[in-house]
């Protein structure tokens, strides 16, 4: 739930919440995601240049993927 | 007649390959088995994929590590993908993550063979190739499907041999057999449904480039020494197609002279 400092967003399905004005620069490191990752913002990429000038908003949603096993 | 065969490197975008086989990192027993049967099957290329991260399991740092340590060729796929929208955003996360432009485009149509969409297939290679990807689609075995990948500018296709982990080899030679002849130039690399190393041989013979391979190495009892042992299976068959098979023939034929009588009755 959002308070008058903060937002609610979702990363990786769950919620969290994010100071307002954050970056996804910021909620990342916050989420303490590993490198090297790669993001997708409201089911679209983004680039990894974007991250410290894009803010986020109440209820988007990240995505933090990284590598695994694939066939 | 030289029985040398000479420098036969398989191209990917320009880029030459003396291992006819890649291989994939999933569905081994242990990472370090894994790695030990990618070494062992000689591959130049390796794919992987990617998922959400849970940064309480170390945002599977470990399994990025150990790709890395191989020094292979990665080749990202979009696996799972249902949509030309999923398909796009992922390959564009594979290049931003794994620093390369390749991708194995899959785009899934029906979840009870894995079947491979191919309208959204075509799609999505064109909004890709657009980009700058150089895509190697994961197709079925469809001429006219092939044709139009082509047209867009796939270098390589990847058409099934069957589907995927089904193990159940080439079901159908003579599709394959029709792109490999309508398209001489592109490099076609059987992708899904090998399960042994004799159905590798029977499409490097019948002149495909190259095969990927995940899970007939990976759930063999040994996959290091299946790894091998499709290695030789796909040099066996290499070899075999630029040697030239003979001519089938529907009557039988002697292979042993019979010049006057059996050599039994021969005088020297």
């Amino acid at each position: 739930m959002s308070t008058s400092n903060h937002i609610e967003i979702e990363i990786n399905t769950r919620p969290f919440q994010v100071a307002k004005d954050s970056t996804v620069e910021q909620a990342l490191t916050e989420f303490n995601a590993k490198p090297p990752y790669a993001v997708l913002l409201n089911e679209q990429f983004l680039s990894n240049s974007l991250y410290p000038r894009t803010y986020l908003v109440e209820g988007d949603t990240l995505e933090v993927i990284s590598a695994i096993q694939g066939g | 007649m030289s029985n040398k065969k000479c420098d036969d490197p398989v191209t990917i975008y320009g880029t030459q390959l003396q291992s006819r086989l890649l291989i994939g990192s999933a569905l081994y027993p242990s990472p370090q088995i894994m790695k030990n049967a990618i070494q062992a099957s000689g591959a130049q290329v390796v794919t992987l994929s990617l998922s959400r991260q849970n940064p309480q399991a170390n945002g599977g740092q470990d399994f990025w590590q150990l790709i890395q340590s191989l020094g292979l060729h990665l080749l990202p796929n979009t696996a799972g993908c249902h949509t030309v929208n999923e398909a796009v955003n992922m390959a564009k996360m594979s290049r931003e993550l794994f620093q390369t432009d390749w991708i194995k485009l899959e785009l899934v149509g029906d979840d009870y063979n894995l079947q491979p969409d191919p309208i959204a297939l075509v799609k999505a290679t064109e909004i890709l190739i657009k980009d700058g990807f150089k895509v190697l689609p994961y197709c079925t075995d469809d001429l006219v499907i092939a044709r139009h990948l082509v047209d867009l500018g796939c270098e390589v296709l990847m058409p099934w041999g069957s589907p995927i982990g089904t193990g159940k080899g080439l079901l159908n030679p003579y599709a394959l057999q029709s792109i490999r002849d309508r398209f001489p130039e592109i490099t076609l690399i059987v992708d899904s449904g090998v399960g042994k190393p004799s159905h590798a041989t029977q499409a490097l013979e019948m002149g495909i480039d190259a095969i990927l391979l995940n899970t007939a190495v990976a759930h063999a009892n040994n996959p290091v020494l299946m790894a091998q042992a499709f290695a030789k299976g796909i040099e066996a068959g290499r070899d075999a197609y630029l040697a030239g098979l003979m001519t089938e023939r529907s009557t039988a034929s002697p292979s042993t002279p019979t010049i006057d009588s059996p050599f039994w009755h021969q005088h020297s």
